[in-house]
């Protein structure tokens, strides 16, 4: 009965540790490739306006042509298969390989496991308008019989198939202005893929966190606006609990070498609301073929419970992107969470590396390492390994 | 101004070693238990593993004190009785008032003799202490509402129709109500 009730638990233990620590999504991009690649705006190779998604023909040609370290056709299926104009499709596949130590009686933890399973589409309808989603399943590697929804308005079994986006968009040109209404990220501050970043995973953007949006702004060259109107994932209740409005702000400098951003989100959560603002920026240096970014939040937060004042958390990014060769992305990252500006132990920190390969265009490997260090306890260390392939 | 502002940042950023937070359910839910242990597979509402719902203040304080979790397997043997779809069964609370030591919550945040929780990254150790100090001073749901109060407290192992009430409202849609 021990052994039983031991396996159970090492089983929960390996698949939280799977999707709590590595799980990713396509909602989101690679922020390294702005700038670095020439192309400033995220929707030059997304079709939505905000970036990360489906990408368009020219993001499918970057990465056949430019993007990877061998060469290849970056379209649909390798370009063997040729849908019609109207149409876009895509996909993403990832399996992953976690170590996991976080001083614990139990030892470090390693598991295999499927990570993603999505299939992308959009139609393009006359006027500017599109329609797009993803459809997939939610990467569950944990035992079914730990999962337990009792207040889950629905069978646990069905809240594995998601659609983690779904919008109806206007966007006449690539530059102009744009409104889109469905389930999305609002876009705001860095949209890295890895949701386990402090600027994600608790400012609001973490795994299966998107919202049901009314958004618009316009996107130019130059520069580009976001505001959102945001509320609850009210179908699955698997999403963000918060409503609010988001804006975000970016302007780009010195032949788009340079890029500079503004964001606010005011949310209104369960127990707390959250006024957060911030600012980003990003700067690619050609000459060493490195892009720094940085991102910086802070976090006012009003509790509706009464006799407990409000609190500030400020939450920070500091990164450097190296380009060694064609393909290849290097990627170290400094973070800090400062759960409460007046106290002054009260925080995490920690250091991430990242390795991206991009060996042909359709298929990427990553190799991550990351050291956290919750002030006062001890350090979680994670190594998680990737593959992904895309349609 | 610049040494002004350098000042001002430095005063912001870490500015005292005390801990001035009240150490009450709602600050300890909103600020610490729902970023850390709410996420989409883990204690949110859709998952809610081992029963456990951090996503909204009710609903975390019911899962911490209601002495019972969810286990489909459970037998009447075990004690466990029927609910909706799956089983119910009785369990110590993750929370025992007055009593961190006891309190298996602390036990797993701290992985003291239980598996890390998160299991992703460790609490930082001051939101430990809170979480300890607000066990200590009763575990209590408002800063001036009553101590919490247990199945097991009450002595309602026999009387099931009220446990089952329990379990009840720790997974109502409405939560518990605060």
């Amino acid at each position: 009965m021990l052994c039983f009730v031991a396996r159970r638990i090492a089983a929960l233990f390996v698949a939280v540790l799977g999707l709590a620590l590595c799980a990713e999504t396509t909602a989101h991009a690679y922020p390294q490739w702005q700038l670095s690649t020439g192309a400033a705006r995220c929707n030059e190779c997304h079709y939505a306006p905000g970036g990360g998604g489906l990408i368009n023909g020219f993001g499918r040609d970057a990465i056949g042509s430019e993007l990877s370290t061998f060469a290849g056709d970056g379209n649909l299926l390798h370009g063997k298969v040729t849908p019609p104009q109207w149409l876009a499709a895509g996909g993403d596949f990832r399996g992953a390989y976690v170590a996991n130590g976080v001083q614990d009686i139990n030892g470090p933890v390693y598991g295999a496991f499927p990570l993603q399973a999505d299939l992308e589409g959009r139609a393009a309808l006359p006027h500017g308008i599109s329609l797009s989603a993803t459809v997939g399943m939610r990467g569950q590697a944990r035992d079914p019989d730990l999962i337990v929804p009792p207040q889950d308005p629905q069978p646990s079994t069905l809240s594995r198939f998601i659609s983690r986006e779904h919008y109806v968009a206007w966007q006449p040109q690539a530059v102009g202005p744009y409104l889109r209404l469905g389930r999305f990220y609002a876009p705001y501050g860095l949209r890295f893929a890895e949701h386990l970043l402090y600027i994600r995973r608790d400012l609001g953007f973490d795994l299966l966190r998107e919202t049901y949006n009314l958004s618009g702004g316009y996107t130019f060259p130059a520069w580009e606006l976001h505001l959102t109107l945001f509320a609850p994932d009210v179908i699955q209740r698997m999403g963000s609990d918060e409503k609010g409005v988001a804006a975000y702000y970016e302007r780009r400098f010195f032949s788009d070498k340079l890029a500079a951003g503004a964001q606010a989100r005011l949310a209104d959560g369960p127990g707390v609301t959250r006024l957060m603002w911030g600012g980003l920026g990003k700067f690619y240096f050609e000459p060493l073929r490195t892009q720094a970014m940085a991102e910086i939040d802070t976090v006012h937060m009003v509790f509706d419970a009464s006799g407990v004042g409000a609190r500030t958390q400020m939450v920070g990014l500091l990164g450097l992107a190296v380009f060694p060769v064609r393909g290849v992305i290097v990627t170290l990252l400094g973070e800090r969470n400062q759960v409460d500006v007046a106290v002054r132990d009260d925080a995490w920190t920690a250091t991430t590396v990242l390795l991206n390969w991009f060996p042909y265009p359709h298929v990427e490997a990553q190799l991550m390492g990351r050291l956290q260090f919750p002030a006062g306890t001890d350090a979680a260390k994670t190594l998680f390994f990737q593959l992904h392939y895309f349609l | 101004m610049k040494r002004s502002a350098l000042f001002t940042v430095l005063l912001v950023v870490g500015c005292s070693a005390e801990d001035n937070r009240p150490a009450a359910w709602g600050y300890i839910s909103p600020a610490i238990f729902q970023p850390a242990c709410a996420t989409s597979s883990c204690h949110s509402r859709q998952v809610a593993v081992g029963g456990v719902d951090f996503s909204d203040p009710d609903r975390g304080y019911a899962s911490l004190t209601s002495g019972w979790f969810v286990d489909p397997k459970g037998t009447a043997a075990d004690g466990c009785e029927p609910w909706a779809d799956t089983m119910v069964c009785p369990s110590r609370p993750l929370v025992v008032a007055y009593n961190p030591g006891e309190s298996r919550l602390v036990n797993m945040l701290l992985a003291r003799g239980a598996a890390r929780m998160p299991p992703d990254r460790p609490l930082p150790e001051p939101d430990i202490r809170l979480v300890e100090n607000w066990i200590l001073d009763g575990a209590r749901k408002t800063i001036d509402g009553p101590p919490a109060t247990t199945a097991h407290d009450a002595g309602m192992e026999t009387d099931t129709s009220v446990d089952a009430g329990a379990a009840d409202a720790s997974r109502s849609h409405d939560g518990g109500g605060q």
